[in-house]
Parts: C-alpha cells; structure tokens; sequence
C-alpha cells in the first residue's frame, strides 16, 4: 500500500504519519480540555457543528472499507501462491461480505465512541502493511478512544456501563461467530487454538 | 516485520528493486499478513476488544457510585467479575492467549475493586497507596502470566505509585524539592528495571537482545513510555530515553519472539 512507487514512498510515509499526528494531537487536546484552533462547540448550533460528529463516523467508515478492499484485492492477487488457505471465489466472497457485516457491527456498536472505530483502522492498517509502529498507535488511539467515551458527558457513566457490556457481548460474539464459521477454511492447530500461528 | 519493511523501502528507494517488479517484490518478501494470520490477528482482536470492554463496564458502574445499589452488591459484583477470569484461566481452555486475555482483566479488575473499597469506606487512603497494593496484589499472576504488556502495565502501576508519593510528602530525602524527588525516584525503579531485565536476558535466557537494534516502537514500548514521565521532563532524561528505548526494544522482541 505504501510502496506506490519508486522516490514517492518517503512522501507517502511523511503524509501518513503526519496525518496520523494530527489525529493523536487532536485526542490530546480534547482531552486536556485545551481550545483548538479549528474547534467548534457542540452547543454552538453551527451547520459545520452539527456535521461534524457524522462526518468523522463517516469517514471513519469510508477508511475502514477502502482498507477491507485493498486487502481483499492483496489476496486475490496472491491467491495462486498461497498455501495456507485453499478458498474458492465463492468461499472468498462469503468471507468478504461476513467481514464486511463484522465490520459494520463494530462501527454501529461503537457509534457514541468514534476514538475506537479510528484506533482500529489504524489497528488493522499497521497489521496489513507490517508496520509495528501504526499497530502501537492504534492500540494507543484505541484506549484514548476508551477514555474520551469516559469523559463524554452527554450520557450518564451508568448508560455507559450497560453500553460497554452490550459491546463486549456483541465482539465476544463475533468472535464466537467468525471461529465456528472459520472452522471450514482453517486447519486448527493441534491443541484447538489458533495461537500458535502468529 | 517493521525491520523487513524498513529494508524493502531502503531497497526501493535505492532503486536496486525496479518499479514493474515492487508488487513482486512485496509479495516473495511475505509483508503483507496471510489469510490465516488475519484470521489470527482477527480472532484476537475481537477477544482482547471483548474482555477489556467487559473490564471497563464494570469499573464504569463502579465510578457511577450508583447509591440505590447496596454496597454488598456492588461488592459481590466486582468480585465475581475478579472470580471469573481467575476461573477462566485455571479452569478455562488451555489457549495461552485466553489465559493472558483473562490474567489482564483480572489485574485490572483487583484495581476496580480497591477503588471501590476506597469509595465506599471513605478511608482516606492517597492514591499511591492504592496504585502500590494494586501492583503488590496483582505481581503473584503477573509472574505467572509470562506476559510482557502486562510487567509494563504493572511497571506503569509502580511509576505512578512511586510518582504520587513523592508529590504528596516531598520525599524521604527532605529538602529535595519534591517533584525532583519523583524523578529521581522513578529513575532509580526504571534503572533497576532494566538492570534485573538485562540481568535475566543475559543469564536467565529471558526474550532479550538478539535483534535490539530494532528501535522501531510496538505497542508495549508505547506503554513504556507513557508509564515514564520522567522521560519527557525530567533530570538525565537524555540518558534515560536511552534506556527507556532499550528496554522498549527488549519488549518488542519479547513480543516477536511469542
């Protein structure tokens, strides 16, 4: 994804990483309760205001199915070396609309918590191109993401509790989901687990 | 895998890979996950996600102070949650990830459960005091848990015990002015910290330096760093970036070496 040519990868990098300081700035300063030069009250009532909060969700969205296709186009391409799976077109476009559902619980789940549906962007982003350091600093956007959802006032902590069980319940589940169902593609490893393949 | 794709830029942009052979380049360097690691990093997510939203639930309803929920109950409800990840992981499947998934919310949860003594009993105890019975508590399943995130959480937990009590008394030493007290006392813990891990990997066999220099940051070292404020603002902070960077590398490699 990166590597979109020779001379032009150091600027892709910059603006990346760039890019991805301005998100954490930005959490920080939320956090610190610091004014931002482009920030707006919520209660101003201003058009941007109110488009805001959306946007981010939307764009959110928008980068989390890009990255979903670049990845599945990366397997197509792949698919006549790879030894570890033996998919079918028609298994791979299950698995692409099951992770595609998956994904889409996630970002409903999270709606009132927008940090976590851009820590795993970054999450996924930083496994997808081997990149260690944007997997730290999703982890990072992740529980900054976590402790904004704390400190979000517009709900009390107890509607906030019950919505994180909910949450858990509904990732525990699909994760129960994506094991029974990946059942027929992956070969378990010895002891049933799939730790040993990392 | 970041070392590999550091080379791969290197080459490049040295031009030694040309650019109609980069994707072929790419793909025999084996950078991009595999469908069955993604399925791994997929399935692992979804239960780290999991159990730490599961966590964070019930130190929300803890902080909500809710009256009308009697104190037994609140209580009995934070202990079960603390009997239940010690449950699934002597009892549970043999999954080590499973194992440290529930270890971690475990020691969170022995937090929660003094901040809710602290909240219902009134007793007056300062924060770091609570941040070093947490970390006394917990270090029995962090020795058994063989799990570096969770010696940087608990290292994290002694750094803001050691800071907090500084800030609060100024200090055993006295007439140092109490923040440098805390820097220097957080010094002193990291540096032995790192002592005892150099110490382990060198004669202990402890996941250790082959590969240290390796200085691209991982999740764990992030932890690191933020557990060190001292790193940022304080006395020797050259030298100790230094070291905090060290050890950060030792982390990553442990977390390569799984």
């Amino acid at each position: 994804m990166s590597f979109t040519g020779q001379g032009r990868i150091k600027d892709v990098q910059a603006w990346g990483y760039g890019l991805l300081m301005g998100l954490l700035v930005m959490h920080g300063l939320a956090y610190s309760g610091q004014p931002f030069w482009l920030w707006f009250d919520d209660s101003s009532g201003s058009g941007f205001a109110w488009l805001a909060p959306w946007l981010n969700r939307a764009l959110v969205a928008v980068s989390l199915a890009s990255l979903l296709s670049t990845v599945f186009q990366q397997h197509l391409l792949i698919k006549p070396h790879s030894t570890h799976l033996n998919l079918t077109k028609v298994h791979l476009t299950k698995v692409h609309w099951g992770v595609f559902f998956g994904a889409a619980v996630l970002l409903l789940i999270t709606f009132y918590a927008p940090g976590v549906g851009q820590g795993v962007v970054v999450l996924l982003l930083g496994f997808a191109i081997g990149h260690r350091l944007l997997v730290g600093l999703g982890v990072l956007l992740l529980l900054m993401g976590i402790g904004r959802y704390y400190y979000w006032l517009d709900a009390a902590l107890l509607t906030k509790s019950l919505t994180l069980l909910v949450i858990a319940g509904l990732l525990l589940l699909l994760r129960w989901g994506l094991r029974r169902w990946l059942d027929a593609f992956i070969a378990q490893s010895r002891d049933g687990s799939l730790d040993n393949d990392v | 895998m970041a070392s590999t794709h550091r080379e791969l830029v290197s080459l490049i942009e040295q031009g030694a890979i040309p650019p109609d052979q980069v994707t072929q380049a790419v793909r025999v360097a084996g950078l991009h996950p595999s469908p069955r690691a993604w399925a791994v990093f997929i399935d692992r997510l979804l239960l780290w996600m999991g159990a730490l939203a599961l966590t964070f639930a019930v130190l929300f309803l803890v902080a909500y102070n809710w009256v009308e929920m009697g104190r037994w109950l609140r209580f009995g409800l934070v202990q079960a949650a603390l009997v239940l990840a010690v449950c699934i992981v002597v009892w549970g499947n043999t999954s080590p990830m499973l194992s440290r998934v529930a270890l971690t919310a475990a020691s969170l949860l022995v937090g929660v459960l003094l901040g809710l003594f602290g909240q219902i009993y009134q007793t007056g105890a300062d924060p770091w005091q609570l941040f070093f019975i947490w970390a006394v508590l917990t270090l029995p399943w962090i020795w058994v848990a063989r799990f570096e995130l969770l010696w940087v959480l608990w290292l994290g937990l002694l750094n803001l015990a050691i800071g907090l009590y500084f800030r609060t008394w100024g200090g055993p030493f006295g007439v140092l002015a109490s923040s440098d007290a805390a820097q220097w006392g957080l010094l002193g813990l990291n540096s032995i910290a790192l002592v005892i891990w150099e110490c382990g990997a060198q004669h202990r066999g402890w996941p250790g330096c082959a590969g240290a220099d390796d200085a691209e940051p991982s999740a764990s070292q992030l932890f690191c760093f933020c557990g060190q404020p001292s790193a940022v603002y304080g006395i020797g902070s050259e030298r100790y970036g230094a070291s905090n960077e060290r050890v950060s590398a030792v982390d990553a490699d442990a977390a390569l070496a799984e």
